[in-house]
């Protein structure tokens, strides 16, 4: 093998088997490619598991459990036994008692804080997986930083020439990978890859060149929100300009419409169709912070996490202390109601409406900017598992209910907040 | 302490049991003081004792405490009304008791509302009782309301090993008047520091950790409820301000880590010095104790039981103990903390194995109606659906 291990940290590694796991919900578990993948599998079963008991402390009936898991999670009901006694060598649960040969009951001690990605990570490394595993675990892994030609591949990813084909196919057969044939060959995407319509990729391919538009994608990638020059990115640019790519814009202080890129990586599909709406709150979150780091105006954003902190935290009021930039800076979110302005002076103090959705958008937005992809609830049906299982831990209702704003209503930033005053009552009558 | 004392001390306790608190008898207070200026040229002093000390943690993490000050004399009650109102002040008690074995005086009643101290006589207390139901497990946490139980098992920690005089002067002093948030890690420190001598096989032993697990309890509540109020959406920073006293005081330790790195000529960054190793876990801890407010005092109560069961020969599993009420999250959640203060401090592993085999000898399955939680309800549906 020629991957060199250190491409990938245990944290990535962990992350990567949830995706492979989550890429092979969809194919027949008789199928023959996933015999190559049993470890994989089992760690990326073991970390949706862990996410769904995480706060429960005490598993009562595992029975019911895996019930529970087969059904929301894919856990397959068939290696309940292992995906438990793997998260017990991981020190995620202890106290297994079983009866005649099935689970019965378990306590939980999943971390809150601490990485629960890594030590799976370091699970799957001790557990000698085949060779297969770990190089399409490379593959997942270079493919979610952005597209690359498949005559790229061996070397990018570094696995053996004469193993690409049997990779790819088991990728291709699990639904890992996708591609997209162009005149000079193929083009290799993630699915996780929330492309608004990957068909365009040849286009920026054949326009700017694979080698240009790969690295200004890693740049977005890992910097989500990234603020896109036209000189210094152009296929950026340009694929924001022919929607392949998402990129909200927030008005500098020179009065220029600054667009911020996102690359959207998740495996819960729902982010990208029925929860889209808590998705681009999330990205104008991210924008509008990314806006005051970068483009302040007075003063400059230090951290923006501290912010998503103080809209996150009701003990602040979900609100910002006043500030001269911050109508200009948070009008996005103002208008797309994730935001209220209270008037302070001749300033405005911003204040998160703390609907499920803009809470959920915020904790999205935290993701974004400090892993660059969503991290919390990644399956997007944890929570639906967590009520099904009852626990006492916060449960956020399904987003379903979430409404879409299609049809905006195009007024004046001074129009808008004229009549929010006279629905909220804030006018004098 | 005469035993007709002890007798109501024991009385009070089980009232404040049958209340719901958590409870301790004979809490000693004391001070610091410059050297050679306290009785015997010793460097600390006695403020005074609370005989009776209840403890409980709110839905809301707020950790509310109760004081019960008993006398069999009746002499001087009227005076006493004043004295209790300023230790349960100098406490931040929530409510303070005066109880005598005879009657108080006219004056000391009338002066129960003005001071918010109540007054009971036997009589009174009699009354109380009648009006509680009572819980089912009185009879199997008798040791606990025993006046010679509780003398037997304070003689018996007094009387450990003397190279444990360490472990025991701060449970029983300087837990009580150290800056709270400091017990969070002096808890630990002196676990740590009598790791060595301390047995798993050794009843007095594992009562003293149970005591110190306890404490804990206690501390790490407290911890909570400042993480609720400061910044609860960032418990990370929130905690390691709240082992320092605040913003202020984890600076001030940050400068003192670059100063000594600087004379070390060590390279790095030392600010991360100044967090104990096992800060991860502990906020780990923290975060999982925060979630489950509701069972707080239950993790306190077991504590106690487990603690005083060991000298009492009652060290059954709490499952025995608490028959048909064993609220099996808490059990679990004190467990959670035997394990860290066992990792923490080194100690013995066999504390851990003991401290399961007393908490949680067998998870309850979901049927056996265990596990008084608002969710069993669903929970029970769940598995019968």
């Amino acid at each position: 093998m020629r991957l060199r291990m250190d491409q990938m940290k245990p944290f990535e590694t962990g992350l990567r088997c949830q995706d492979v796991h989550a890429g092979l919900r969809g194919v027949d578990p008789n199928s023959a490619p996933l015999a190559h993948l049993e470890d994989t599998r089992l760690v990326g079963m073991a970390a949706s598991l862990a996410a769904a008991i995480r706060g429960q402390d005490i598993v009562r009936d595992a029975q019911a459990l895996k019930v529970v898991a087969a059904d929301q999670l894919d856990v397959d009901s068939l290696a309940f036994n292992q995906v438990i006694e793997l998260l017990d060598e991981a020190g995620f649960v202890s106290g297994v008692k079983r009866q005649g040969g099935k689970i019965q009951n378990f306590t939980e001690q999943v971390p809150f804080h601490q990485d629960l990605y890594s030590r799976l990570g370091e699970v799957w490394a001790d557990r000698e997986p085949t060779e297969v595993e770990g190089e399409l675990l490379h593959t997942v892994h270079r493919l979610a930083a952005g597209p690359l030609p498949a005559e790229e591949l061996a070397d990018a990813v570094g696995i053996e020439p004469s193993d690409q084909d049997t990779v790819l196919t088991i990728a291709r057969e699990s639904d890992l990978v996708k591609s997209l044939d162009i005149p000079d060959g193929e083009i290799l995407y993630s699915p996780f890859m929330g492309f608004e319509d990957p068909g365009i990729l040849a286009d920026i391919f054949a326009e700017h060149g694979s080698e240009r538009f790969q690295e200004e994608l890693a740049q977005a990638r890992a910097y989500q929100g990234l603020p896109v020059d036209e000189q210094r990115h152009p296929a950026l640019e340009d694929a924001i300009a022919r929607g392949l790519l998402m990129a909200p814009s927030v008005r500098r202080p020179e009065g220029l419409d600054q667009p911020f890129a996102f690359i959207p990586y998740t495996l819960d599909r729902d982010l990208l169709t029925i929860r889209k709406a808590v998705f681009e709150k999330a990205m104008a979150i991210v924008a509008c912070v990314r806006c005051g780091q970068h483009f302040g105006g007075a003063t400059n954003i230090g951290n923006p996490l501290w912010i998503l902190d103080t809209l996150l935290d009701p003990t602040r009021s979900h609100a910002l202390a006043p500030h001269s930039s911050h109508r200009r800076q948070y009008q996005l979110l103002f208008r797309m109601q994730v935001m209220d302005f209270e008037p302070s002076g001749n300033w405005v103090r911003p204040r998160l409406i703390a609907t499920e959705d803009n809470l959920a958008a915020v904790k999205l937005a935290r993701d974004l900017i400090t892993v660059g992809e969503p991290l919390e609830d990644r399956l997007g049906d944890t929570a639906d598992a967590r009520q099904l299982l009852l626990t006492e831990g916060q449960y956020l209702t399904p987003l379903q209910t979430v409404h879409r704003r299609r049809h905006r209503v195009r007024l004046s930033d001074k129009e808008y907040a004229k009549t929010m005053d006279h629905l909220m009552g804030r006018a004098p009558l | 302490v005469s035993e007709q004392d002890l007798a109501l001390k024991a009385e009070v306790r089980r009232l404040f049991w049958r209340l719901g608190f958590s409870t301790k008898v004979d809490v000693p207070l004391r001070a610091y003081v410059p050297a050679g200026t306290g009785r015997k040229g010793e460097d600390r002093q006695a403020y005074t004792d609370l005989d009776v000390l209840g403890v409980m943690v709110g839905p809301d993490l707020r950790v509310q405490s109760v004081i019960g000050d008993c006398k069999t004399s009746p002499r001087g009650s009227t005076e006493r009304m004043f004295w209790i109102r300023g230790v349960a002040d100098f406490f931040g008690a929530d409510d303070a008791y005066m109880v005598r074995s005879a009657d108080a005086t006219a004056a000391a009643r009338q002066l129960a509302a003005r001071l918010g101290v109540a007054v009971l006589t036997p009589r009174d207390l009699k009354a109380l009782e009648a009006q509680d139901g009572g819980t089912k497990d009185m009879e199997t946490l008798a040791f606990l309301f025993d006046h010679r139980a509780i003398a037997t098992y304070r003689q018996a920690l007094q009387q450990s090993d003397r190279r444990l005089k360490g472990l025991l002067e701060y449970r029983e002093f300087d837990y009580w008047v150290y800056e709270e948030h400091r017990n969070l890690l002096q808890v630990v420190a002196h676990l740590a520091e009598a790791a060595g001598h301390l047995d798993p096989n050794h009843p007095i032993h594992v009562a003293m950790f149970f005591e110190y697990a306890w404490l804990y309890v206690r501390s790490l509540a407290l911890a909570a409820q400042h993480i609720r109020r400061t910044h609860l959406t960032d418990l990370d920073t929130s905690l390691r301000e709240y082992l320092f006293g605040g913003q202020l005081g984890l600076r001030e330790k940050q400068h003192l880590a670059q100063v000594l790195a600087r004379f070390a000529g060590r390279k790095g960054n030392p600010e991360n010095d100044v967090f104990p190793p096992y800060f991860p876990q502990l906020l780990e801890l923290v975060t999982r104790l925060g979630r489950r407010s509701g069972h707080l005092t239950a993790l306190l109560r077991y504590a106690e039981v487990a603690a005083e069961g060991q000298v009492a020969r009652r060290a059954r599993p709490l499952p025995d103990l608490f028959p048909g009420s064993l609220d099996d999250i808490a059990a679990k959640l004190l467990l959670d903390v035997c394990s860290f203060l066992v990792a923490a401090t080194q100690l013995d592993p066999g504390f851990e194995q003991r401290s399961r085999s007393i908490l949680l000898p067998e998870v309850p399955d979901a049927g056996s109606g265990l596990g008084a939680t608002p969710t069993d309800p669903q929970q029970a549906k769940l598995v019968d659906g």
